[in-house]
């Protein structure tokens, strides 16, 4: 079934319709969550919650917008959110980046090199303004165009544009050799 | 332009003109190569796992979920209401305001008692010495003697 039938099933409230859109993009939608917040219990809580809202609220569905459209825009609202109200509450920390990361192999020290480079990436995508970072997860992880990030944060291509130029000086600076 | 150029979306002609700028300007080089290596280093973070498959506790959310009138009701909707019904008081206590003070303060006035007192015995509503035509006296001298 073509994503315009399933949608179409879906808001007539097919749960089967739904549970196929919710396969099809729930790996999109918890990558960018973890990205964005740093954490994947907080993560799930979130992609749980996205879809939560769209089986119960489907109206608010525009058919005039693909449905991947529309979701972006409702993952960024509820990262941005998300990150309002959880703000400070809970620290990265290695115990979770390592929970969420396979084990690669290597000597005891390449793993803790790759881990310290991993956290201090982290740390420094953590410490972006909250647009910047979400521009900068959205462009670089999930290689969405300039467009489609406009769409996702609701902002003109030069907004974007902006935004990811402000993102990597910042990254320059933070990652830079102390 | 360097972030455009670093994601490839920089058209040809401006392409070739930084290109030739970089070539010769030390500061912006610098800056380019600071860019694209930070950009780069993303690629320590590994790809998530995937995302568990979440959908019957999603179902029992979805179902826990407020929709319709409680829906609304329960989310920005006590605002909306609140902010209405202030308005909407706003609005009548205003219109009540206006018209009280045109009745008392504006042109058309009779609501003072002593002259509605005078007015009644001109018209020959109280007979002239009734007790309420003299009590009327009695205030409108009063009130003169205050004066």
């Amino acid at each position: 079934m073509r994503e315009a039938e399933l949608v179409a099933a879906a808001l007539a409230g097919d749960r089967a319709a739904w549970r196929a859109l919710y396969l099809a993009h729930k790996d999109f939608v918890y990558r960018v969550a973890v990205r964005f917040l740093g954490h994947p219990d907080d993560a799930r809580d979130l992609t749980q919650d996205v879809f939560a809202q769209l089986l119960a609220e489907p109206k608010r569905y525009r058919p005039t917008a693909q449905f991947r459209t529309w979701l972006y825009r409702v993952v960024a609202n509820r990262c941005l959110n998300e990150r309002a109200k959880v703000r400070n509450a809970r620290r990265v920390d290695d115990a979770s980046e390592l929970r969420a990361i396979p084990d690669a192999g290597g000597t005891p020290e390449e793993r803790l090199g790759r881990a310290q480079e991993q956290a201090r990436v982290r740390a420094a995508i953590a410490g972006l303004p909250e647009r910047q970072r979400l521009a900068v997860v959205l462009a670089r992880f999930e290689e969405l165009s300039y467009e489609e990030i406009a769409q996702a944060l609701e902002t003109t291509v030069s907004s974007v544009e902006s935004l990811l130029f402000r993102g990597r000086e910042n990254l320059a600076r933070a990652l830079a050799p102390d | 332009m360097l972030s455009l150029d670093l994601d490839g979306r920089l058209p040809p002609g401006p392409g070739a003109r930084l290109a030739a700028h970089l070539a010769t300007c030390d500061a912006c080089a610098r800056l380019a190569g600071a860019l694209g290596t930070a950009w780069a280093r993303l690629d320590a973070l590994p790809t998530p796992l995937a995302a568990p498959d979440d959908f019957a506790a999603i179902l029992a959310r979805a179902d826990q979920r407020p929709t319709g009138w409680r829906g609304v009701l329960g989310g920005w909707a006590p605002m909306r209401l609140g902010a209405t019904v202030l308005a909407a008081c706003l609005v009548a206590g205003s219109g009540a305001g206006i018209a009280l003070g045109s009745a008392a303060f504006g042109p058309g006035r009779h609501a003072d008692p002593l002259e509605l007192a005078a007015l009644a015995e001109g018209f020959g509503d109280l007979p002239f010495g009734s007790p309420a035509g003299g009590l009327a006296r009695a205030l409108t001298v009063g009130v003169e003697v205050r004066e």
